[in-house]
Formats: C-alpha cells, sequence, structure tokens
C-alpha cells in the first residue's frame, strides 16, 4: 500500500478479541468523504483479515463471504473490539466475527460469517 | 401458475432465505415477526421476490403486507 | 420507471468518494435495471498489496461505488443532489481466480434487484480479461 500511515493500531490481543483503533490521520479520510471522515466499509473488512492472518500467521484471502453486516458506521479515532472465532477445514477457515465498540460489547458495529485461504 | 403451487414455492424460498422452518411460515403469521425482519433484510424479500416471480413489491405498498396471506395475494394477482 | 442509456467517465459527478479511493473510472447505465462500470487499476492504488495484487476489497469497493454511481445517476435525473451512500451488507460473495495486478481492467456488471426506501440490492459480477472473479450481492443505503 503506497500510504505511510496505518488505518489502525493493534492496542492489546488475546484469545479472546483484539482491541484496536481507528487512525485519525490516514489518507482514505481525504476521499471518503471530503469534510466528513467515515471509514469505508471494505477497509473494515480487509482489518479484519490482516487480524486473522496474524493469528494463523500467514498472509490469507477471503474466499467466500457469506453475509457481511454493517451495523453502525465506523469513524476515524473509534476504539473498536474484535472478536473471532475461526475453525480450521483443512483447505479454508471459517471466520465469524464481532467488531464492536471498546468498551460497549452491544454497540454492534459490524457482523461477519466468512471464509478465508 | 396456480396459488397452491406459488405459496409452495414461496415458503420454500422464503424459509431457505431466512433460515426458519416451513411450519413457521403460516399464512396468517405476521411476515416481519417470523422472519425476523429489519430495514435490510426486507429489501432482501423484495428483491427475491422479483427474482423468483418477477414481480415488483412497491415501497409504498410494502406497508400493507403484514401477513404471509397478504403477500400471497399481492403476488399471485401480478404473476 | 424508464430511463435513456447513459455513458459517462466523469464520475465525481455521480459519486462523492474522492481520490486516494476513486473505484470507478467509467460507467455505463443500460437501463433501470442494468449498469456497468471499469476501472483500469493504476500503480498507486492504494488496494494494490505487497504481491503486486489487487486486494479483493478493492473489488467491493468498486462494486459499491458502482452501486453508487447508479443511485447517483437516477437522483440526478431526479433533479437530486448525489448523497453518501455506505454499504449495508454483503452476501453471497465468492473470490476466484486470479486477483488483478496494475494495468489490468476490472468490468463489473450491476443488476439492481430491488429498491425499498433509501436501500438499494444489486447483484454483481466482476471480470478481469473475461475471467470472473468476484460475485456478490450488496446493498447500499443512501
Amino acid at each position: 500500500m503506497a500510504q505511510n500511515s496505518k488505518l489502525y493500531d493493534i492496542l492489546e490481543t488475546d484469545e479472546h478479541s483484539i482491541l484496536l483503533k481507528m487512525n485519525e490521520n490516514h489518507p482514505v479520510y481525504q476521499g471518503h468523504f471530503p469534510g466528513n471522515p467515515i471509514t469505508p466499509g471494505v477497509l473494515t473488512l480487509r482489518m479484519i483479515r490482516e487480524c486473522v492472518s496474524r493469528d494463523i500467521r500467514r498472509p490469507l484471502h477471503y474466499s467466500a463471504i457469506k453475509t457481511c453486516r454493517y451495523v453502525a458506521l465506523i469513524r476515524p479515532g473509534d476504539s473498536l473490539r474484535l472478536h473471532r472465532q475461526i475453525t480450521n477445514n483443512g483447505d479454508s477457515l471459517s471466520i465469524k466475527a464481532t467488531l464492536s465498540h471498546a468498551d460497549n460489547p452491544d454497540d454492534i458495529r459490524l457482523l461477519l460469517d466468512a471464509e478465508m485461504r | 401458475m396456480e396459488k397452491e403451487e406459488m405459496i409452495k414455492k414461496m415458503v420454500s424460498i422464503l424459509a431457505d432465505e431466512f433460515e426458519v422452518e416451513q411450519e413457521a411460515i403460516q399464512p396468517e403469521a405476521n411476515i416481519k415477526e417470523t422472519m425476523h425482519l429489519d430495514s435490510l433484510s426486507l429489501v432482501d424479500m423484495v428483491g427475491l421476490v422479483n427474482e423468483e416471480f418477477g414481480v415488483e413489491i412497491k415501497t409504498p405498498d410494502l406497508p400493507s403486507l403484514k401477513t404471509f396471506a397478504d403477500l400471497y395475494d399481492y403476488v399471485y394477482t401480478r404473476l | 420507471m424508464s430511463i435513456p442509456a447513459y455513458k459517462t467517465n466523469d464520475i465525481t459527478s455521480l459519486i462523492p468518494q474522492r481520490p486516494p479511493i476513486l473505484m470507478v473510472d467509467g460507467f455505463t447505465c443500460e437501463n433501470e435495471q442494468n449498469c456497468q462500470s471499469t476501472l483500469t487499476i493504476s500503480s498507486d492504488n492504494m488496494f494494490l498489496e505487497e504481491s503486486g495484487l489487487l486486494a479483493e476489497e478493492g473489488i467491493l469497493e468498486h462494486i459499491a461505488q458502482t452501486a453508487a454511481a447508479y443511485v447517483g445517476h437516477i437522483r440526478k435525473l431526479a433533479g437530486e443532489d448525489v448523497n453518501m451512500g455506505y454499504i449495508g451488507d454483503i452476501k453471497r460473495c465468492t473470490v476466484s481466480g486470479l486477483m488483478p495486478a496494475a494495468g489490468d481492467t476490472l468490468i463489473t456488471h450491476l443488476t439492481i434487484m430491488s429498491q425499498v426506501g433509501n436501500i438499494t440490492l444489486v447483484s454483481a459480477q466482476t471480470a478481469v480479461n473475461g475471467q470472473t472473479i468476484l460475485t456478490c450481492r450488496m446493498k447500499l443505503a443512501n
């Protein structure tokens, strides 16, 4: 990726969840949208893929997305908690993930049911 | 298509799409409650009916479609 | 509703997204139910990975912006301003084949399946060099 700043920082990782903070200075916010910065939904998907790739220690890609539901918007500066459940099926991994506000598990931002390879 | 045949097909595709038991889809049951529809999944139902039956449910008509019987009548008269 | 065929390369007149995340460079609306878009991937595209290949999320953004261009086009025909749209959900998405690299052109065919209020459901198919690489259903909320 050409940009020099990261979209997010990982603050904490444990077996249950990952704590993340969206970087306010990422250049994507200049274009999404001018004057009204909102994290593009597809970059949230990439963030989850990168987190799972870190868990598994190899680069993964989505082979299928059964459902990805954007429940609420994510803005620069938001602190988020990612819960992920990874099942190894041999030739692919099943991923169930929930992204919510860092301090409020009821404030769900995204629900994902997907497969990666 | 006979109405019975249409209803059978409708129950089958709705149960499949919204992951509910076919038995739960009774004519007098409430559509939104039975299939746990919200504003997003309601659009899925409209898209599915259009795709499978070629019937376009108009947005202003949606509030009048409360039960499955309402939906069957609406679609059948427009086939 | 019946609308005339329409073609433009002036994408910023139809959607509010701007660089570095502008992911459509050509848009054709055939009729009220079908449209098509293109993107030739530049070497500085933000979705290019270390492997030199485009990430699948870049294709999903291209599809979302194609749906947004359709909505923007319809809004302009109705005399309304282009507004911001968000992805509501993505379903039945499958990714297969080799991802494109800089210089390749994405071609996306969109079928509008339904519109209820401010939510548009589309079915999308994206191909590169005649090979389908991604299909999905997507909802856009405007």
